[in-house]
């Protein structure tokens, strides 16, 4: 599975009005995209449904920017 | 046109979900209306067959103003009464919208077979025709003058339905006179724009600016604020979590409404509405909390009855509620009969909100940010996750002091959070 096209998926939902091409990879998705705390929490609901993984909420700060999340879910789906 | 919320005074539909002839459940959405602010999900409150749509897709009208007939589900045949069916808008109990019920007046079908047989023979709709038999009974000779006077395709009748279009008032180009569908598309008036419109962000702001200036014209508003330490909060919020999955988690918003209701519940004086100086306390605790829009602008979603709810309940009310709102699927109910609302600009990282009430409401609580500030516990100085509650009420309503034992009730509920 792509992970880096799932997680970019769920924001397309979540925040339908990103442009994902545009996303930065290394920045803090929270304050680049203007997220507030229920859509994140809706985006690491959508990324664990369709990963099957669990994201614990004391690692929430292991996926604060695209890249760490890619890794973080290859590495728990791994 | 049902009302929703208390600033709307005007709705335009651009979408009907059904057309004549459909069979509707009560609780089924039936339309699509936009307001200054949304575009909402309207439900309809009665089943039965729909007769006629009377507003097209498009055109703005007045709350109260009849958008469909209804007609009840009578066996086939038989003479159905005349009845008056609710409308959807607001849930029956939450009197703060104005007067909610849209009539939407079912008329009964009196004729006989016989008629029927002619009226489907010449493509005559007799739910439209004034009888002119006993008892307003329509008779044959209804049905053939209007039958003469409407010759029309089923084609042309179908696209003047769903255009708006008067048939009578077409010439047909027809064989005999009749009106065809391409008389129908000809005079069909320019297609309005199909959903909410492009100047969206303009209406949505002079809705608020018309809110928030009756608000400051009419509330004296007061404001209180109160400092409260969230570990308590926090350290059952970071427990239950752990115990929980994703989609079963926890925000802080959940247990600050809760709190907030649980408060609004205990202390009178900012749980109702005020309207011609007249306080109206509501029946239970129906709290709006503003969503941020990111385009700009709010919404205000309701959570009926949040003192009664469990945080989990008002938690899984708030999810649903914000994806909603975001994704332009709120129904009538959820924005209507508001009792209090809720405003949380934690998230973005202000310490603190004044907030100003939205009318007829008597109160605001808004939340800042939890943030570790020095603070004084057993007589040293710690670090603690402090957020700072405040209240802004309606004055011709309540004083300071119960706005005090108000804010001391919300700090208190979040002292023991197991409690909410």
């Amino acid at each position: 599975m792509d992970h880096r096209a799932v997680i970019l998926e769920v924001i397309g939902r979540v925040a339908p009005d990103v442009e994902l091409a545009a996303v930065a990879p290394n920045d803090d998705l929270r304050e680049q995209l203007e997220l507030d705390s229920m859509d994140y929490l809706t985006i690491v609901t959508m990324v664990c449904e369709r990963t099957g993984i669990e994201i614990p909420e004391g690692d929430y700060s292991r996926i604060a920017t695209l890249d760490d999340f890619v890794a973080y879910v290859d590495a728990k789906a791994a | 046109m049902p009302s929703l919320g208390a600033d709307m005074d005007a709705g335009t539909i651009v979408e009907w979900r059904v057309g004549p002839g459909d069979t509707v459940k009560r609780g089924d959405i039936v339309a699509v209306v936009a307001t200054d602010k949304a575009d909402i999900d309207v439900e309809v409150f009665e089943s039965g067959v729909v007769e006629e749509l009377l507003v097209p897709v498009g055109i703005k009208v007045p709350v109260g103003t009849p958008l469909a007939r209804l007609g009840t589900l009578a066996r086939a045949g038989a003479t159905a009464a005349p009845v008056t069916v609710a409308a959807a808008a607001a849930p029956a109990g939450h009197p703060a919208a104005p007067p909610p019920a849209a009539p939407v007046v079912a008329v009964g079908a009196t004729h006989s077979p016989l008629v029927r047989r002619l009226a489907d023979r010449m493509h005559v709709d007799v739910t439209h025709l004034a009888g002119t038999g006993p008892g307003g009974a329509v008779t044959r000779t209804d049905v053939e003058r209007a039958g003469a006077r409407h010759r029309a395709s089923p084609r042309a009748r179908r696209l003047a339905r769903e255009a708006g279009v008067d048939l009578g008032a077409l010439t047909g180009s027809g064989p005999g006179g009749a009106v065809v569908g391409a008389d129908v598309l000809a005079a069909r008036p320019p297609s309005p724009p199909a959903t909410g419109a492009p100047d969206r962000t303009a209406s949505m702001r002079q809705a608020i600016a018309r809110q928030m200036a009756r608000s400051a014209r009419e509330i004296p508003h007061y404001h209180l604020a109160v400092d409260v330490d969230m570990s308590a909060a926090t350290a059952w919020l970071t427990a239950a979590n752990e115990q929980r999955t994703v989609a079963e988690r926890l925000l802080p918003a959940a247990l600050l409404l809760k709190a907030t209701a649980l408060a609004a519940a205990a202390v009178p004086g900012f749980n109702g509405w005020c309207e011609d100086e007249t306080y109206r306390p509501a029946d239970g605790v129906h709290l709006a909390t503003i969503v941020s829009l990111r385009g700009g602008g709010l919404v205000a979603p309701v959570i009926h009855d949040a003192a009664a709810l469990s945080v989990d309940e008002v938690m899984a009310a708030l999810r649903d509620l914000v994806q909603r709102a975001r994704s332009g699927h709120l129904r009538a109910g959820d924005v209507s009969g508001a009792s209090l609302t809720v405003t949380n600009l934690g998230d973005l990282g202000v310490d603190s909100v004044h907030g100003v009430i939205h009318p007829p409401q008597v109160a605001l609580v808004g939340f800042g940010r939890a943030a570790d500030r020095p603070w004084v516990v057993d007589g040293a100085v710690v670090a603690r996750a402090v957020v700072t509650v405040t209240l802004a009420a309606d004055h011709r309503v309540s004083d300071g002091m119960q706005g005090a034992r108000f804010l001391d009730a919300v700090a208190r509920h979040l002292q023991r959070p197991e409690g909410c």
